[in-house]
Order: structure tokens, then sequence, then C-alpha cells
């Protein structure tokens, strides 16, 4: 008997040539995904070691007072000799890591919720009460701008990051039901899962590999979409100021946004707002062009079509070109079985 | 005589749709014996594939329910068994090939990962980790079976009902094994070059090959019983031709009875043994498929043989049977066909009239002989 890890290596070196054959083959996709990377990897550093990136505190003075971006200052200083590329910087893991557990979290939540009343929806059966149940509350939510109703559930909580983190969280899970369950409803009435119902796959499993598995390419697309928007709705939460406190032991984007913008120095010192601004608009850009290019990943039709595009010497891409549309494998194979027809 | 493998008596399957009850299956008596091919014939919504995705028990279940009557597999009254239960039923019992072959395998996954789920379930089943239905009484719930997937009980051996752990492992297949076992099954259905179209995606095929995948699918399950439904009506001629002879030369090679569902008058001919006319929900007549197709004795199989286009006829028009399918939420009272029928009666307004045998030597009331649901099987033959 062999070890179960056997199949393993080959199987993810594939996968892994996949995804890195179909970035190579679309620009933007791949932008984005060296940006995420890079993010990620500067948030990382700036957890762990953040000497190494940020050469002053977030409430350094560094005696320098409303200076222009230089060398000595990428961003520029601010009128209490804040430096801004080190504020910038700081910012980085806390609106990252706000972007990634909201939509995270709302991922999960939101498409388990999703999941639950799009599959088990039978009519007179007891999911379909838990589902209409669901949907009537995700109908309530939705029903409100989130914005305001984030800002609501915030001010109720008090200021403070966790306490906004709490309210996004709050209003962002229906989106995720509603997409989920979309998804379901279309893909479990497909022939292919009634296929495996006849071939007597249990319903457990159906969802799961079958219908979750079908659902993967537009939810993660989505989920990825979605941590720029988390991000931009965190730092407008900011910007009006009941996020966090700038400046403070821990900044953040949108409240430094707001900071510099109430300090009217927007056309004296423009770097200051430019900088926090740059790095919103930066991060979101980058989930979005790594959004775009997950679908291609995650699609094998997509996939394969880029595989072939790019790679048209590796033998199962060369295999692929005889597909789609074209009649070659079938009339390869069917001559055989033909003749023997005909003698027998 | 030998056991019909699928007994269908007195079933009766309804669509309740809002305020309409439809009577989709009325009253359908079928046996299906081993190794015979059943076909079932007869114009869309006539409610053929009602009763074949009935037999596994596949129609949704509401809006579909069954009214009355039982579905005999193997001896066991599926009817009665519990939902839960019918995925145990299914795989070991009765495979089935759909019409659409361009949207029944799924497309996330390669050929050999939709073959293996098939081949897995049987092998579990074979290995103990889940019992084989053989009739009677099902044995457990299948739904609180203590393993909780296929994959994780192949690794780690988790099983119900204390079956030894030891004799398991040595029945564990490798990856590699089960590629071996979906290979052999591709060259069944005389997919040439398996070796590469295994690893493609659904995409990447074409209709009569998917077609052969999802009839390679039905056959790794090793079923007693293979329903067809329609399986070459999405393809094109000379793919169904091909199709159609993979499926005679599997009728030979795999021990299982067929129930084949087609509109196309052809297909039926070529393939089955007997063949069942179905007309808004009811079998109206029945027989071997040579006699019912050269001597009909229902107008409706008459009418709807002439109706057939046909390459050589002289006159170039083409003939239809004159008015419109029932509603089957309100059916006509007596025979269905009644209100088309030339030779209607009065008698034919008030009484369904029952499948009875008939043959022009006196009647024959051998299992599959020929049957006829008209008061008037004799005046069938003078019809134009």
């Amino acid at each position: 008997m062999a070890p179960p890890e056997r199949r393993s290596p080959s199987r993810i070196g594939e996968s892994l040539g996949t995804f890195w054959r179909v970035l190579r083959a679309n620009p933007l996709s791949f932008l984005g995904f060296l940006m995420v990377a890079i993010i990620c990897l500067t948030a990382l550093v700036i957890v762990v070691a953040p000497h190494l990136l940020v050469p002053y505190g977030p409430q350094t003075n560094t005696g320098a007072y409303s200076q222009a971006p230089s060398g000595k200052h990428l961003f520029g200083t601010d009128a209490n000799g804040f430096d801004i590329y080190s504020n910038v910087m700081l910012a980085l893991p806390l609106d990252l890591g706000i972007g990634i557990a909201i939509a995270g979290a709302a991922l999960i939540s939101g498409g388990a919720l999703g999941l639950v009343a799009g599959f088990y929806d039978r009519p007179g059966s007891v999911g379909a009460a838990v589902s209409v149940t669901i949907m009537r509350i995700t109908d309530i939510f939705l029903s409100f701008p989130s914005l305001i109703l984030a800002l609501a559930i915030t001010r109720a909580l008090g200021i403070g990051v966790w306490e906004t983190v709490l309210a996004i969280g709050l209003t962002w899970w229906p989106f995720y039901v509603r997409l989920v369950r979309g998804e379901v409803l279309a893909i479990k009435n497909l022939p292919y899962v009634t296929a495996a119902r006849a071939a007597g796959v249990r319903e457990n499993r159906i969802l799961l590999r079958h219908v979750v598995r079908n659902l993967l390419e537009p939810i993660v697309v989505y989920f990825t979409l979605d941590i720029g928007t988390v991000l931009v709705t965190y730092s407008t939460i900011g910007f009006i100021g009941v996020a966090s406190k700038y400046p403070g032991p821990q900044p953040e984007w949108g409240a430094m946004l707001a900071f510099y913008q109430s300090a009217g120095s927007i056309n004296t010192y423009p770097w200051e707002v430019f900088a926090p601004g740059l790095a919103i608009f930066i991060t979101v850009l980058a989930f979005s062009l790594l959004g775009d290019g997950l679908r291609d990943i995650l699609d094998p039709r997509t996939r394969r079509a880029f595989v072939r595009s790019t790679a048209s010497h590796d033998p199962p891409a060369e295999a692929s070109t005889l597909g789609p549309g074209s009649e070659a494998p079938t009339a390869a194979t069917s001559a055989v079985p033909l003749e023997a027809g005909a003698i027998s | 005589m030998t056991e019909p493998i699928l007994r269908v008596q007195n079933l009766s399957i309804t669509y309740t749709v809002g305020a309409g009850v439809f009577q989709a299956v009325s009253d359908v008596s079928l046996d299906i014996y081993p190794r015979r091919v059943v076909g079932i014939v007869g114009e869309t919504g006539c409610g053929k594939s009602t009763l074949a995705q009935a037999i596994p028990r596949l129609m949704p279940e509401p809006p579909a329910s069954i009214g009355s009557g039982q579905i005999f597999f193997r001896g066991t009254d599926l009817v009665k068994v519990p939902k839960s239960k019918m995925p145990m039923v299914r795989g070991t019992g009765i495979g089935m090939i759909f019409q659409e072959p361009l949207n029944s395998l799924n497309p996330a996954y390669r050929v050999f990962d939709q073959i293996v789920e098939a081949i897995q379930i049987r092998h579990f089943r074979e290995m103990g980790l889940v019992k084989s239905f053989q009739g009677g009484e099902v044995p457990f719930d299948y739904s609180k079976r203590p393993t909780t997937t296929v994959s994780s009980a192949l690794t780690r051996s988790v099983l119900p009902d204390g079956v030894v752990e030891e004799k398991v492992k040595d029945r564990i297949r490798t990856r590699s094994d089960y590629r071996k076992e979906v290979l052999e099954y591709l060259r069944l259905v005389r997919i040439n070059d398996p070796e590469t179209i295994i690893d493609l995606f659904p995409h990447e095929l074409s209709g009569g090959m998917r077609q052969r995948i999802m009839i390679a699918m039905a056959l790794s399950e090793k079923p007693q019983l293979l329903i067809a439904d329609e399986p070459t009506s999405a393809l094109d001629v000379t793919i169904q031709a091909q199709v159609l002879t993979l499926m005679k030369d599997l009728i030979d090679e795999v021990d299982a009875a067929i129930l084949f569902i087609s509109h196309d008058l052809g297909v039926i001919a070529e393939t089955a043994d007997e063949v069942g006319v179905m007309y808004a929900g009811r079998i109206i007549e029945y027989g071997p498929v040579d006699e019912v197709f050269r001597s009909p004795r229902h107008p409706y199989t008459k009418m709807l043989l002439a109706a057939a286009p046909r390459i050589y006829k002289s006159d170039g028009s083409l003939r239809s049977i004159p008015g419109n399918v029932p509603n089957l939420s309100r059916p006509p009272p007596g025979c269905r066909f009644h209100p088309r029928c030339p030779i209607a009666r009065p008698v034919c307004k008030v009484d369904p009239p029952p499948l009875a045998p008939v043959t022009s030597s006196g009647p024959d009331t051998r299992a599959g002989a020929h049957r006829s649901a008209c008061y008037f099987p004799e005046e069938v033959p003078g019809l134009p």
C-alpha cells in the first residue's frame, strides 16, 4: 500500500505551474498579484521588525515641521513634526488586517448561511423555514445603507478600532448570503448535480464537492475585490472620525486623511493628504487586479485557454488544443468503434 | 420464470404547481427482467422522463409526489424507502444516463475525478464500508454512516459496524489503482487514447465524448438496472449513431437490464427488446418492439408511427395527429386519447380501457406479450 502523500507533490506542483502560467499570460493580474504579495510582505515586516522599514515612531517629533517630501522624509512631515511616511507604513498592517478580517468573517458567516439557505430549501421541510428566516433577516440588513448602519453601530459601541471592525462586520455578511444563495440555487439544479445524486452521492457530499467547488470561483473573486471595498468603508468611517484617533499610537489611513484634510492644509501641504490617500488607492487597486486574475485561474475553462496560449509545448496543454468545439477527439476515437460495429 | 428486476405497479405521480395538480404519470405498470432492454416512447410531456426519474426517486419532491403505486426493485418497494437511504439504492443498483451530456459533467473536475467518484462508491460498498443493497430491507440509514467522506475513509479507515480495520487496509486502493480502473471503463466505452482523455476537463470534450464519459460513470457502478433518459437526443445524427452502437454493444457486455427512454421511434426500434408507448401519462400499448411497430394495436401508436418523417415518402407531406395533447391537470375521462381518436365510441369516454393482451390468435398472457389499452384493437390495422 502506498502512502497517500504520494499524490500530493505532483498535484501541487502542477497547480502551481498552472497558476504561474496564467499569471504570466495576463500582465495586469500579474501586477495585482505582485502588488498584493509586496503589500502583505511589507505588512508582515512592519509587524515583526518595524525598524527595518519605519524610521520613526508614530508620534516622534522629528524636529522638521511641515517639510515637503525629501530623501529623509519620503512623504514629508506635518505641523507636529511627525514623519508621514512612518505613519502611513505603521497604518498598513492595521488597514490590511481589517480588510481581510472583515471580508473573511463576512465570507465565512454569510457564505455558510447562504449555503444553508440555498441548498436546503426544499418546500415543506425544516430547511425551508430556516432558509426563509435567514433570507428575511438578510433582507432587513440589506435594506439599510450599510455605511449608515455601520456608523450608527459604531456610535452606539463607542469610538475605537475594534468597535468599528465589529460594526462593519455586522453589516457586511448579508451581501455574501445573497451572493452564495443565488449561486447555490443556480448550481444545485444543474444536470451534473442530479447526475451525482443518481450515482449515489449523498447530499452533504454533493454540497461540498459539487456545489461549493463551483461556487468558489465567483465567491473568491468577489471576496478579493471586497477586501478593497471594506478598506474604503473603514477609511470612510475613519474619515468621519469615529473609528480611531489621529495622531495617536496606532495610525490609520482614514483618520490620517480626516486629520490632515480638516487641518486645511490640502493647498499648502498637499503631501499630507496625498500619502494616506495613495496608500488606500494602491492597496484597493492591487486587490482588484488580483481578483480579476483569480477568476482566470479558478475557472478551468479560461485557465486552460491561458495555459494553451503560453505553453503549447506542455503535454497536457497540447492535448487540450484538441479541445472545445473541435471534433478532432471524437473523430479520432469514434473511428474505431464504428468500424468494429460495422464488422460485427 | 425469473423474477423481474424492476416491477412498477400502478404508479401514479402528480406535480402540484400552485393550485393545479398535474397527473404526470397515471397507473403505470411495468416489468423489466434481467438483461432485457425496455424502451419507453412517447411525445414530449407524456410523462416518460418523470417515470424514469421516479424509479430512483430523483424527481423533486415536492412539487412531484407519488400518489399511489409501488416500485419494486429487487423485491424492495422503493416508494417506502426513506429519502435518506436512497443514495445507497442509487449507488448500488440503479445507474442513470441523462439527456444533456453538455451539462451532466461537473465542469470543475477532470474526467478521472468524475468517474472515480462512482467507482469509489461501489468500491466502498464492496469493501463493506458501505453495505450493499441486495434487496429486502435497506440495511441501515446511509445518512447516519459514521464515515464522513469516501476520501477520509480511504486514509483513516474509520469504519461503521465494526468492520475489521486490517481487512479494509488490505483492500484500500491507491490513486494509481483507481486510475487503472477508470482507464478500463474509458476503454469499455470505446474512448480512443484514454490516457490523454482521463486528464481533460469536460469542456475540452465534444458532446459524443461527454456522453461516453456519462455512460462510463453509470456503468462503473456495475448497476443491475440502467436507466437511459434520452441519452442520444442532444447529439447530432452521426454521433447519435456511434453512441447507439456503443450502447447496443454494451448491452451484451454489461450484465444489466436497461430502461431506455426516447421520443425517437427509430432509436427505440434499434435498441429495445420490448417497448411501451406512453400517452398523457399512461402506457397505452406494450409489447415486443417488432410486433408493436409492425402491427400496432392502439390508434395512437398507429398514428404516431404514421407521423414519423420518412426520407423516401413519395408525397413529401408530413402527417400529424389532429387535436392537442390533453391538459394533464384535467385529463379527459375514460381513454385519454378519445378526443383525438378516429375510432372512439361512447364507451371510450366513460372508463379508461385496461392494458389487455392482444394477438391475432387470441389473447397471449405471457409477460412481455403484446398488450393494448384500447377497446377496439382489432380495428386499428384498418386505419390509414
